[in-house]
């Protein structure tokens, strides 16, 4: 039997203060984001709409340690289909931050995020031998020029603890 | 003869580099010319986009910097990079405050983003540069008896505000210029439905039933291939076929849209990398 | 054997389309009353209440000098009116024209046996023949109309029935039970959707009403004795507080007695606590500055809003309704207490804001970040209270979470109610009362605001839970409808009515208690005294004309020979052509 909370709306004001959570406090909960959700048919506990009422209802600890907003492939078919013009993918991003912030990321977002940063790119060691013979018989340029520099740099300003 | 910087994204170059070539090959023979983009970064879509929303802004942000330091538009490839792309143009543009604030770190690279630059999705270029009266006049080796079943992506079209490429909810481009190559567009339910790459990376097991859920709608409709306008959607909707519960003989090729075009122009199979497609489109191609 | 008066009469058979005639064999019935006595003409038409039709009817009166028609078709609620007039107009007494049914009763009923269908036509028709025969003409009576109305209490939609009718010209008699004028509205701090308190958006029309020179306000009255019939009543007044009596003529009657708040006295604590009230209550707190608690006058920071409070609890009489008011008005009062409160939450079980501006204060609630919870039906939020304070456990339907609440106040969305004397004002108009304990109305889709009592209308909550906006809709409406009697004057009355023969009355008075209309009383002027039927409000039902013991009442239009011929044709089928037993 689940413990009982008090709602409260605090963190609902917390993520309509960030850029991508503006909109939160529109959902009138239809349910027909999760209606049209792709995630939803096939994973039964990933349910956009009960995610949004629990944000909400200010279940902030539960929602931020949850892998439940990480599930979300912003396919944005909710945010086209929703009638109140509240964007849930958005809005799940605005949380991602603010859990990642305190320490709750899946690990392979935390190790793609170190990855890209390091790299300037995703799949630098994914680049081998083999694919360049592919880009040479195709007349592509072999050599990939990827900047890593600014990325790292970005590390030090966004990513160090504390940020905001 | 109009000027496009190519943003490749980090997927393309390199598992699916025939993309890439296509592209340059079809483009190229309809009149547009393509330049490369040195030194870029990724765009930070899904992952650093989720975590810090001002790295991310600031990762996009660069290139939007660097193909306005070029002077030309940005050609965006891959669904993901064309909807991140879009986005952080759009925030930058209408967010004084933000974009000060990339522009203080791009400062230092020598390089300033002011919003003189537009972002275009393939989609864009087919429609509203080259224009279906020229491809219609380009294609020399039609298609017969072909019937194809286009899938557009969810970042190319969506959200519609922002990306403004196709009707998200009933969208015609790739529709289109199959006809125009003497194909028959298919409609299938579920068209406009996510792919399920995105979901890779945190659940591979659903990533692969929602592709699967699209490639049994597409053999319900009988369709002989599929035509893809991202590169994501293209790497997603091959592997999941090669799932166990996909018998290898009902396997359905998957195209991406210049490939598919590029044959119709008169472009060879070799400049197009058909060779390198996992699921062997030579079924529909020497009809 | 009774007299033969000879007659002409003629029969006008109605296809009605494919609706009778689809099963009954109309030209055979057609055909069969040619045979039937006093009938000098029969035929069949298409769709006898059209032109053509009516036409028809006019031209083979005047042709054949009809003195009697009968047509076959429709049932007579549906066009009696319109072949009464068609008669009329062709010089022939409404009276003298009688309807045979066969849609409703044959052909729609009986759809599987065309031959059994087209015998039992043929018997009604035959049945209709020989009452016609013993139809006499009737006179048609009016009464005129007193140009005045009385409105039985001055809430916001009396104030307004009363300034459209004083307006038209008319005198407004505005009869109310307390001693000012206003009603529920005034009482109220903040009326949605202004910003306004109730009294504020009243004050205008009170003031007016008030100094209007054809209305006259009774405050501290109520109606004692209701008398009287349509355009002719006979009110007396009585003020509570002098005692003193007074009778006056009115010709149309309002009826906007309007509706309590109920006190949910057995529902989520509301005894435990003066910090426990309904939303009426709350909307009578005095609105400056911060608001305080009822019990310790600490500010109130935390409030929680609970909807459906005695309303939609099915099986349970009198509190089945949807109360209709409360959804809007608790996101109104919830976002503007929001601006003062720490905390606001709204548990429901549905929110209906529906009206012209309700949707959009949902959506500014939600935006002023005030929660809503929806709890399940069958599982209500529990409230307990523990040393003063306000503890609230629900189920979340939505997040399917547990939740709990501590808040200052809770303030009850409860139910509209009829006032607790709605039963005497029943019984004093004649009205009817529905399953929610509201007036009935004539008709609920197309005559919401008339009444069964010709003369007397309905309108505001008297009729239904609805909010301000809608009962001064109901109240123009109502006006109009008094108006439009009042401008015509008269009013004509049925004169399918009971008749009393004085000389058979035996003074048993059993009619008089028999009557459900009051329409019969001693005429004392007679020694002894007779019944006397008031013709205006006899609705022509027959009861007294069944009780009678003496059978000294005779029903107009259905009379005993009238309804014995009916039967006598139809057991003893008619002789052979040409007369005979």
């Amino acid at each position: 039997m689940k413990e009982a909370y008090t709602p409260t709306s605090d963190f609902a004001e917390e993520i309509s203060r960030h850029p991508s959570g503006e909109g939160i406090n529109k959902c009138v909960q239809c349910g027909i984001c999760t209606a049209s959700c792709m995630v939803a048919t096939y994973e039964n506990k990933y349910r956009p709409r009960k995610l949004i009422q629990k944000i909400l209802l200010g279940a902030r600890e539960e929602v931020l340690k949850s892998e439940l907003p990480w599930l979300c492939m912003t396919c944005r078919m909710c945010e086209e289909r929703c009638q109140e013009d509240v964007s849930i993918a958005e809005i799940f991003h605005a949380v991602r931050e603010i859990a990642a912030k305190e320490g709750h990321i899946p690990n392979a977002f935390k190790k793609t995020v170190e990855t890209v940063l390091k790299d300037g790119w995703l799949l630098k060691d994914s680049y081998s031998d083999m694919t360049m013979d592919d880009r040479e018989e195709l007349g592509l340029n072999p050599e990939l020029d990827w900047n890593n520099a600014f990325p790292k740099k970005l590390k030090e300003v966004y990513y160090q603890e504390g940020t905001k | 003869m109009k000027e496009y910087v190519l943003y490749t994204g980090c997927t393309t170059p390199v598992r699916l580099p025939s993309y890439e070539a296509s592209v340059k090959a079809v483009l190229e023979k309809l009149g547009i010319s393509i330049v490369e983009m040195a030194d870029a970064n990724c765009c930070g879509a899904q992952y650093v986009e989720s975590t810090s929303h001002k790295a991310f802004l600031a990762m996009s942000g660069r290139i939007l910097a660097i193909a306005e330091k070029m002077g030309l538009d940005i050609l965006a490839i891959c669904g993901a990079c064309s909807g991140s792309l879009k986005t952080v143009k759009h925030e930058l543009d209408h967010d004084e405050e933000l974009r000060k604030e990339v522009n203080d770190l791009l400062k230092e690279e020598g390089l300033e983003y002011t919003g003189k630059i537009q972002v275009k999705h393939l989609l864009q270029i087919f429609n509203e540069d080259i224009g279906y009266d020229a491809i219609k006049s380009a294609v020399i080796r039609p298609y017969h008896g072909v019937r194809l079943a286009a899938h557009y992506g969810c970042h190319v079209t969506r959200p519609y505000e922002i990306v403004q490429v196709d009707d998200p909810q009933n969208p015609t481009i790739i529709d289109h210029i199959i006809e125009l190559a003497g194909g028959t567009a298919v409609d299938y339910t579920g068209k406009t439905r996510c792919c399920g790459g995105p979901m890779l990376a945190m659940d591979e097991g659903v990533a692969t039933k929602i592709g699967l859920d699209k490639i049994r709608n597409v053999r319900e409709a009988k369709a002989d291939g599929i035509v893809t306008a991202c590169v994501f959607c293209d790497i997603q909707l091959t592997s999941v076929q090669f799932d166990e519960s996909v018998e290898s003989s009902e396997r359905i090729p998957v195209l991406t849209l210049p490939q598919f075009l590029g044959k119709a122009i008169g472009i060879d199979e070799d400049s197009l990398g058909i060779e390198f497609n996992k699921i062997s489109p030579n079924g529909i191609m020497e009809v | 054997m009774t007299e033969q008066v000879e007659h002409r009469i003629g029969v006008f058979v109605c296809h009605c389309g494919h609706n009778i005639a689809g099963t009954v064999d109309v030209e055979a019935v057609s055909d069969q009353a040619n045979s039937f006595p006093n009938v000098v003409y029969s035929t069949h038409t298409m769709f006898t209440c059209a032109d053509s039709g009516q036409q028809l009817i006019r031209d083979k009166i005047k042709e054949l000098n009809l003195d009697r028609v009968v047509v076959a078709s429709c049932s007579p609620r549906m066009h009696e009116p319109t072949f009464r007039r068609v008669v009329e107009e062709a010089g022939l007494n409404r009276y003298l024209y009688d309807q045979v049914n066969l849609r409703e009763h044959v052909s729609w009923c009986h759809m599987r046996e065309p031959e059994l269908a087209t015998q039992k036509a043929i018997d009604l028709v035959r049945m209709s023949v020989a009452r016609a025969a013993k139809l006499t003409a009737l006179p048609i009576k009016t009464v005129k109309i007193e140009p005045r109305t009385l409105i039985v209490g001055a809430g916001i939609a009396g104030i307004r029935a009363a300034l459209d009718i004083a307006e038209r010209g008319f005198e407004v008699v505005l009869v109310e039970k307390e001693s000012t004028i206003g009603g529920n509205v005034a009482k109220w701090n903040h009326v949605f959707p202004s910003d306004k308190t109730g009294a504020e958006i009243l004050e205008p029309m009170i003031r007016k009403a008030n100094s209007h020179k054809n209305i006259r306000v009774m405050t501290d009255s109520k109606i004692s004795i209701f008398d009287g019939y349509v355009g002719n009543f006979e009110v007396t007044v009585k003020n509570s507080k002098t005692n003193k009596e007074e009778i006056l003529d009115i010709g149309t009657v309002i009826v906007t007695t309007g509706f309590k708040s109920f006190p949910p006295v057995d529902r989520y604590g509301y005894k435990l606590s003066p910090d426990i009230m309904t939303l009426a209550e709350f909307q009578e707190m005095d609105v400056k500055d911060q608001l305080k608690r009822p019990s310790d006058g600490k500010p109130i920071k935390k409030v929680a809003f609970i909807g459906c409070v005695g309303s939609r609890e099915p099986e349970i009489k009198g509190h089945e309704h949807c109360s209709r008011y409360c959804c809007s008005a608790i996101a109104k009062a919830a976002a503007d207490i929001r601006d003062h409160a720490d905390e606001v939450l709204i548990l429901y079980q549905d929110i209906r804001t529906y009206g012209k501006g309700h949707e959009e204060f949902y959506r500014l609630a939600r935006a002023k970040h005030v929660i809503y919870t929806k709890f399940p039906k069958n599982a209500k939020p529990d409230v307990t209270m523990d040393n003063g304070k306000l503890s609230i456990k629900w189920h979340d339907v939505l997040s399917d979470d547990e939740l709990k609440f501590d808040p200052d106040i809770i303030v009850l969305a409860s139910a509209m109610v009829p006032p607790d004397d709605v039963a005497e004002t029943a019984k004093l108009f004649g009205l009817t009362r529905s399953g929610d304990g509201f007036f009935n109305p004539e008709h609920i889709k197309l005559a919401p605001l008339t009444t069964h009592t010709a003369g007397v209308m309905i309108a505001g909550t008297a009729q239904a839970a609805k909010n301000a906006t809608e009962a001064v809709v109901d109240a123009s409406g109502a006006a109009a409808k008094a108006v439009s009697l009042m401008a015509k004057g008269e009013v004509e009355i049925e004169s399918t009515v009971a008749q009393v023969l004085p000389d058979l009355c035996s003074s048993c008075h059993t009619c008089v208690t028999a009557c459900a209309y009051n329409a019969i009383s001693m005429d004392e002027s007679r020694d002894p005294p007779v019944a006397l039927v008031t013709e205006a409000k006899c609705h022509g039902c027959g009861t007294c004309a069944a009780a009678c013991p003496s059978s000294a009442i005779t029903m107009l239009h259905s009379t005993d020979g009238q309804i014995l011929a009916m039967v006598e044709a139809y057991l003893c089928p008619m002789a052979p052509e040409g007369g005979g037993v």
